[in-house]
């Protein structure tokens, strides 16, 4: 009889081993982190400052602010641990509770996620939904239910957002300066005039290659897709993350695109792959529905929450008021962790067993539904292929 | 003390995070306040582009700093109100030699509405108008629109030594052109000054312009002028044409090219008659004289009269005219549409010899029904001493 583990991940698999253990494996996100935080430096302040549209200290912005929101959630997670445990409240209590605690990852992703003129008080209240609300108050490390960084994106991103782009937005300097921009993100181009057309969505942004290359307006570190593959790569190699886990995200959105392109009577890869180069798609495969505690477990439950987080990211790129879609779409998933890992672990004993046949015809039909819905609601341009579902839907 | 010590580390870290708060709050200002430094720079590198492109060559722009002269020009559609051009910027372009080539003068002047701002670039090696560049305006764009290539090609290499300084203006948006006329004349005046550029001497003095009502001669003939000119006060009396083309000199003799092209071009400036106002035929068999002036939007208005056998009196009118009342300008308008304007000024004329003074949202057309009253006033006061 199979026998499994109950409880919350990560499970170690030998705590002891030099070679693994959450130690070696948060290392090993901090290192595949690290083209993606130099490439947005790069992006966003190097080039910028060789181009001379900027000065040496604003060159060193991006970095800093990086570094920054790793360094703040640090801080609070710091005064967390004194308030909340009067026996060890001493600097070096503290720091030992913070290494094991991975305390900088969930701001350093945060600051990736946020555009370069976020003001810092706004990091600071990010940084405090993740750290604090998003992380701490569930238990730590290993407990919380939501991706940390992710919440206090979108907390700041349904609340903040005027603000932050009041304070310049995402353009760097060099970006506000291209007429072709005309003040939109490739995403916001499309959340603008839902259509499909090259001409459009890549054309004023350069072409596939840019988009591969990372150097088109967005996000500190959702732009930069070869920097992200990279750094992937390194996680697979290391086995820190299931490379079939970002592949199924990737190829759903990449599908599900594809054929909305061909309804809309364009057939052509370019939108599949603009899809999954825009709009924190690469990042958010590789660095956050990798992430063992907030994403299931057991290999089923991985490629049903994949397949369900691809289908609801298209969706809600056409139905809802953040165009990327990528946020949205995964803290929603992330409520429902824990019954896919359960119903999943059923349909892995079971098989097509009762109740396991049930289950897996239940999330099955699910995604193919939502799949199907997601097509219809592709903006307009269902409605050329099947106008009378304009009238219904 | 002790209780200090055990709330140490959160101090610390407490006041590790305001410090980041503070700092970190003072560099994302500092960089948001650098967005519009940027834009600002980029601004002035943008400009001095285009003032770069507009010259042709050169490798840099400095700042010149001139400052504007006193010349009062004609405001566009007034007959004596005046204005001064504002100089708001002069630049000068130097080679890779730092050596001064041209000079870009940035002059507002008024077209149709104030503010048109335009760019006019002088070469110092050749002494011409390199080209002119719009910058901003309030012209009334669907009109402004209709200043093409053509119109600006005028500009181009046109010599400042040239007597006749003018271009040729845009029927539909003649004030418009006239502004950049303005300003080209004020960039001269300008250069003159700065570059110690002598303005070409035209001496001349219109002195009498009158109409010519004999009827034989009145519709070729219609304007009889008495000008001096040259330094050496030539006289000239001869007749004009409707466009201001010499037809007979009656006393002196026919002056150069030169000064033709300038008459013709000063001439309908003349505030001596109305000159917009002309007589297009004369059927002397059958009593009818028709006069013909522009009235709004550069639309003519044909009148026919039909005199009576004595040529005292008008004892019928046709009117040929495509006059709107309801455009931007004569939003005040209440009245029927085309020709009713016409027709009251028609009703009123033929009942009693009088006119309306004006119908409120249609002046520019009340007052070309007026000038064509006049002139056909004046045709039977000279005819046969008549009058309606």
């Amino acid at each position: 009889m199979a026998r499994f583990a109950a409880g919350k991940a990560p499970f170690l698999r030998a705590a002891h081993d030099k070679d693994y253990g959450t130690k070696v494996m948060m290392k090993d996100f901090l290192i595949a982190l690290l083209p993606v935080i130099l490439y947005a430096w790069y992006k966003n302040g190097i080039r910028v400052y060789m181009d001379g549209n900027i000065t040496f200290l604003e060159m060193l912005y991006p970095l800093i602010f990086i570094m920054l929101g790793g360094i703040i959630s640090s801080l609070m997670e710091g005064i967390f641990f004194f308030v909340t445990d009067k026996e060890h409240r001493t600097l070096k209590d503290i720091s030992q509770k913070l290494s094991l605690s991975f305390a900088a990852i969930p701001g350093l992703i945060l600051a990736l996620l946020l555009p370069l003129y976020t003001p810092v008080w706004v990091l600071i209240f990010a940084a405090f939904v993740a750290t604090i609300i998003g992380k701490m108050i569930f238990g730590g490390f290993g407990h919380n239910i939501f991706n940390p960084a992710l919440l206090g994106y979108a907390v700041v991103g349904f609340t903040l957002m005027g603000v932050i782009n009041n304070a310049g937005g995402l353009f760097n300097a060099s970006e506000v300066l291209i007429d072709s921009y005309a003040g939109a993100t490739p995403l916001g181009a499309l959340a603008a005039n839902k259509q499909i057309d090259y001409n459009i969505l890549v054309k004023p942004y350069g072409d596939l290659w840019t988009f591969f290359i990372g150097n088109y307006p967005g996000a500190l570190g959702e732009t930069g897709t070869l920097a992200i593959f990279f750094g992937g790569l390194y996680l697979v190699i290391r086995k820190v993350i299931k490379w079939y886990t970002p592949v199924i995200y990737v190829g759903t959105v990449f599908v599900l695109s594809w054929i909305i392109g061909v309804i809309s009577g364009d057939g052509g890869l370019w939108f599949p792959a603009y899809s999954v180069m825009t709009g924190g798609v690469m990042f958010a495969a590789v660095f956050m529905i990798t992430e063992p505690v907030t994403t299931p477990t057991n290999i089923l439950g991985k490629v049903f929450f994949a397949l369900f987080l691809g289908v609801l990211t298209v969706l809600f790129r056409f139905v809802g008021s953040l165009p990327e879609g990528v946020g949205t779409s995964l803290i929603f998933m992330n409520i429902f962790t824990l019954p896919i890992d359960k119903f999943t672990g059923v349909i892995r004993t079971k098989r097509f067993q009762k109740p396991g046949g049930l289950y897996f015809g239940i999330l099955s039909g699910l995604v193919i539904l939502l799949a199907l819905y997601t097509l219809l609601k592709a903006g307009n341009m269902y409605t050329a292929f099947i106008p009378f579902l304009g009238w219904v839907i | 003390m002790k209780n200090f010590k055990n709330y140490l580390p959160v101090i610390i870290i407490s006041a590790v995070l305001v410090v980041v708060f503070v700092l970190g709050g003072m560099f994302s200002r500092y960089m948001t306040s650098q967005i519009d430094v940027h834009a600002e720079e980029q601004a002035i590198i943008e400009f001095n582009n285009s003032m770069l492109e507009l010259v042709g060559s050169g490798e840099k722009v400095v700042e010149a700093n001139y400052t504007d002269l006193e010349k009062e020009y004609l405001i566009p559609g007034f007959e004596t109100q005046t204005y001064n051009p504002e100089l708001t910027g002069s630049y000068k372009i130097l080679n890779e030699l730092d050596e001064e080539i041209a000079v870009v003068y940035v002059i507002t002047t008024v077209g149709k509405f104030d503010g048109l701002k335009a760019a006019y670039a002088i070469s110092l090696e050749t002494n011409q108008l390199i080209d002119v560049l719009m910058i901003e305006n309030n012209e009334t764009q669907s009109y402004f629109d209709t200043l093409r290539d053509e119109f600006y090609a005028q500009f181009v290499d046109k010599d400042l030594n040239d007597a006749v300084f003018t271009i040729d203006t845009v029927s539909g948006a003649t004030y418009s052109s006239l502004a950049f006329e303005t300003g080209m004349k004020y960039a001269r005046e300008l250069y003159a000054r700065d570059y110690n550029f002598e303005i070409p001497s035209i001496v001349y003095e219109i002195t009498n312009v009158e109409r010519n009502f004999d009827s034989a001669t009145m519709v070729d003939k219609p304007y009889l002028v008495s000008i001096t000119y040259d330094l050496d006060n030539k006289e000239l009396v001869a007749y004009f044409d409707n466009e201001f083309n010499l037809v007979e000199v009656i006393t002196g003799e026919t002056p150069s090219e030169t000064y033709l092209a300038l008459f013709k071009n000063e001439l309908p400036a003349t505030t001596f008659i109305d000159v917009k106002t002309y007589i297009t035929a004369f059927d002397e068999t059958n009593k009818v004289i028709t006069i013909e002036t522009i009235g709004y939007g550069g639309k003519a208005i044909t009148v026919a009269f039909q005199l009576n056998d004595t040529l005292d009196s008008v004892e019928s009118m046709a009117i040929t005219t495509t006059q709107t009342y309801d455009s931007d300008y004569n939003e005040g308008y209440a009245g029927g549409p085309n020709p009713a304007v016409e027709n009251a000024y028609r009703d009123q004329y033929l009942a009693d010899g009088t006119y309306i003074d004006a119908i409120g949202g249609a002046t520019i057309t009340s007052n070309a029904m007026i000038r064509i009253f006049d002139l056909v006033n004046d045709v039977l006061d000279n005819l046969n001493g008549g009058g309606n």
